[in-house]
């Protein structure tokens, strides 16, 4: 058995034989160096640029990459629905394996095998280089999984079985298990340390290569990794307008009623409601603790009712700040609900081109200002916000029950889990803020799964830790509220699935101790910067 | 040479007040024990990103009689260089213009999702800034700072605005 907890340092064999002292560009990972950040000379050449043909896989890559058409939020060739398949999503050559159709062998190259080998390496099969070549190195690392595994023939090609197997052991525990490597409070993000003060935190990472990074963006933003066809308009512009205003009626419902409770006086206080935020503090801390904690919530300072605070500055503005507010809403939904997505695929619609551009800005335009008002009131009861300047954090406290004990249970519970997402959105990097928001533009599915998908995932991972039996949990979020035993539920089903799904597939490129340097240390280069 | 506690103390206590006739410049020196000797702290301490350049700041929640909720800005070594309100609940631009004379910049301020043309005055000798509400009734955003050129205020001193995060 050659698991090991080895770092990355051996040399490749593969590497001296796949013409590396071609190198010209910034992949880093040079032979017998470590792969880590900040670590040797770039030498070695991208493997699409080499003379040979490119392999099957790689072939399959490239055909991924161009296919606009292709969902990531669904996985690849039906796989299964677990959280492995979601990291291995959107890649056709994955989707071979995963049905039989196709083994990895030596000599095999490509972004799915790189892949392969992050998986590996975060499994802790090591050494392994991730050069995205099956190499002898990575022969051997998945003949060591096997024989531990009792799965695939054991020789280290990699076959349907034990891909399976890999997938099913990338879940939101082994992620979790991979964020307590190293003391918590060993980086603590308020002091401002840098992360090159403390290289414990990533000698977990592995540097990107150019063919990473660009699947990582194309995993942000599928449509970018290709071209679309010619824009089938007929019917979009009404389409888009009818579905536009059937979202914003069915949020405005919800905002309504959250309204009528906040005006009934049917609130939890926010000091109560601190208690609950500390509480998913302390849950964050123990998972995320080693790379950055926050600030302790205190009721009406750095935790404030959002509706109050947000009705509070919509009677400052001028009527257009009040239109403009009312747009950016609408194009909120529009950027971030599947079903605009869906029909971008249906018409051929690429929203970074002019005409498709022009109607979303006129429909948008018409449906604001049809709808300002309730668009404003979605706004100021839209569930929580997290403030990335000062790290306020900005809650709904209605109690949506009318004081049914059993409903506020439940609420409370939701509470907790929208308080970790919030927590976990005050512990982004500045430099992860700044770097996400040059995503945004005409179609910013990217900027969408840096901010919500990733913060969602990360919260989906504190949550897989959570022992919803503890006693002290309980008291601490049920608080006035009886508490009668019954297991909450966690799931989030309906929080930002679509861009979670999409921030987790990014994490099968990127592997999950990037996402952690590039989120917490501001290490954005380590995500495809 | 360190400041005279008094100086700290007075620039602190003007921008309580909330009235601009009573603000200081706000010296290089002040310290968080002068802040606390002056406000009441609300024993709150986050991150903040202040300036066009990012920059990680740590940030302690205070209150004074005038403004129950002032942000005081510390940088990595500990000293403060600026203080601001969100939504401050008195003054007016007039009122600041009365006090301390017409601003030496009128700088386009990013608000929610609008952008406020030449709506943030700023004084940068005094170390002062301020933002109209769009809808001229009273303030959203009230600051003293450390008096700097307008490119430092810009890059580290200026507080930028940010859609929040869902």
């Amino acid at each position: 058995m050659t698991t090991t907890n080895a770092t990355l340092t051996s040399t490749s064999t593969a590497e001296s034989t796949h013409g590396q002292e071609q190198g010209h560009e910034e992949v880093a990972h040079a032979p017998g160096a470590p792969q880590r950040y900040g670590g040797a000379i770039p030498a070695v050449a991208p493997l699409r640029d080499q003379a040979a043909p490119p392999s099957a896989s790689e072939r399959a890559y490239d055909e991924v990459a161009r296919a606009p058409e292709d969902d990531v939020q669904t996985p690849t060739s039906g796989a299964s629905s677990g959280p492995g398949a979601t990291r291995f999503a959107h890649d056709a050559s994955l989707g071979e394996l995963e049905e039989g159709n196709r083994r990895f062998r030596l000599g095999d190259t490509g972004v799915s095998v790189r892949k392969i080998q992050q998986a590996l390496f975060e499994l802790n099969f090591r050494p392994i280089e991730i050069t995205s070549t099956y190499d002898q190195m990575t022969m051997d690392r998945v003949a060591d999984y096997q024989a531990q595994r009792k799965v695939g023939n054991g020789k280290g090609e990699l076959d349907s079985a034990t891909f399976k197997q890999i997938e099913h052991e990338l879940d939101m525990a082994s992620y979790a298990h991979a964020a307590q490597h190293a003391p918590p409070g060993i980086h603590d993000t308020p002091k401002g340390t840098d992360a090159k003060d403390v290289p414990v935190m990533l000698s977990e990472t592995t540097l990107l290569d150019n063919d990473a990074k660009a699947e990582a963006n194309a995993v942000l933003n599928p449509k970018h990794g290709g071209t679309v066809g010619a824009f089938d308009d007929k019917g979009y512009e009404k389409e888009l307008e009818t579905e536009l205003t059937e979202t914003i009626n069915a949020h405005a419902k919800t905002a309504h009623a959250r309204q009528h409770h906040h005006d009934h006086g049917e609130t939890f206080s926010m000091k109560d409601l601190a208690k609950v935020g500390n509480a998913a503090k302390g849950e964050c801390d123990k998972v995320f603790g080693s790379w950055a904690t926050g600030a302790k919530m205190v009721a009406g300072t750095n935790l404030v009712d959002r509706y109050e605070s947000d009705t509070a500055k919509q009677k400052k503005e001028s009527e257009p700040d009040r239109l403009s507010d009312a747009r950016y809403r609408a194009r909120y939904f529009m950027n971030t609900e599947s079903v605009f997505a869906n029909l971008d695929q249906a018409h051929n619609a690429d929203r970074t081109r002019g005409p498709e551009k022009a109607i979303i800005d006129r429909v948008i335009d018409r449906v604001a200002k049809a709808h300002e008002a309730d668009l404003l009131l979605i706004t100021a009861t839209w569930s929580a916000s997290t403030d990335a300047k000062t790290g306020q954090i900005h809650i709904q406290r209605l109690s949506d029950n009318g004081g049914d004990e059993n409903a506020d249970r439940d609420t409370l519970w939701e509470k907790f889990g929208t308080l970790i997402h919030e927590y976990v959105h005050s512990l982004a990097h500045p430099k992860w803020n700044t770097w996400k928001a040059t995503k945004k533009g005409p179609d910013s599915q990217g900027a969408h799964t840096l901010t919500e998908g990733v913060t969602e995932l990360l919260t989906h991972i504190v949550i897989s830790q959570i022992n919803t039996k503890d006693p002290n949990l309980r008291k601490q979020v049920l608080q006035g509220v009886s508490d009668d035993g019954s297991e909450p539920d966690l799931s989030r089903d309906d929080a930002y699935t679509d861009a979670r799904l999409r921030a987790e597939t990014f994490v099968g490129v990127i592997g999950i101790n990037n996402l952690y340097a590039a989120y917490f240390l501001g290490k954005t280069e380590l995500a495809g910067e | 040479m360190h400041t005279p506690t008094s100086d700290c103390s007075a620039a602190i206590a003007g921008f309580a007040s909330g009235d601009p006739a009573q603000f200081r410049p706000l010296p290089a020196t002040c310290t968080l024990a002068e802040v606390s000797a002056t406000l009441k702290s609300l024993d709150t301490e986050t991150r903040g990103v202040l300036g066009e350049g990012d920059h990680t700041m740590q940030l302690r929640w205070f209150s004074s009689a005038a403004i129950p909720q002032i942000l005081v800005w510390l940088d990595a070594t500990g000293h403060v260089v600026r203080l601001d309100a969100d939504m401050p609940p008195i003054g007016s631009v007039d009122g600041y213009i009365k006090a301390l004379g017409q601003p030496e910049q009128r700088l386009d301020y990013k608000w929610r999702s609008s952008t406020l043309a030449n709506g943030e005055l700023v004084w940068l000798g005094r170390g002062v800034s301020t933002v109209g509400a769009p809808n001229g009734q009273g303030l959203i955003r009230a600051g003293v700072f450390v008096p700097a050129s307008l490119a430092d205020y810009r890059a580290k001193l200026r507080f930028v605005d940010a859609n929040v995060e869902d």
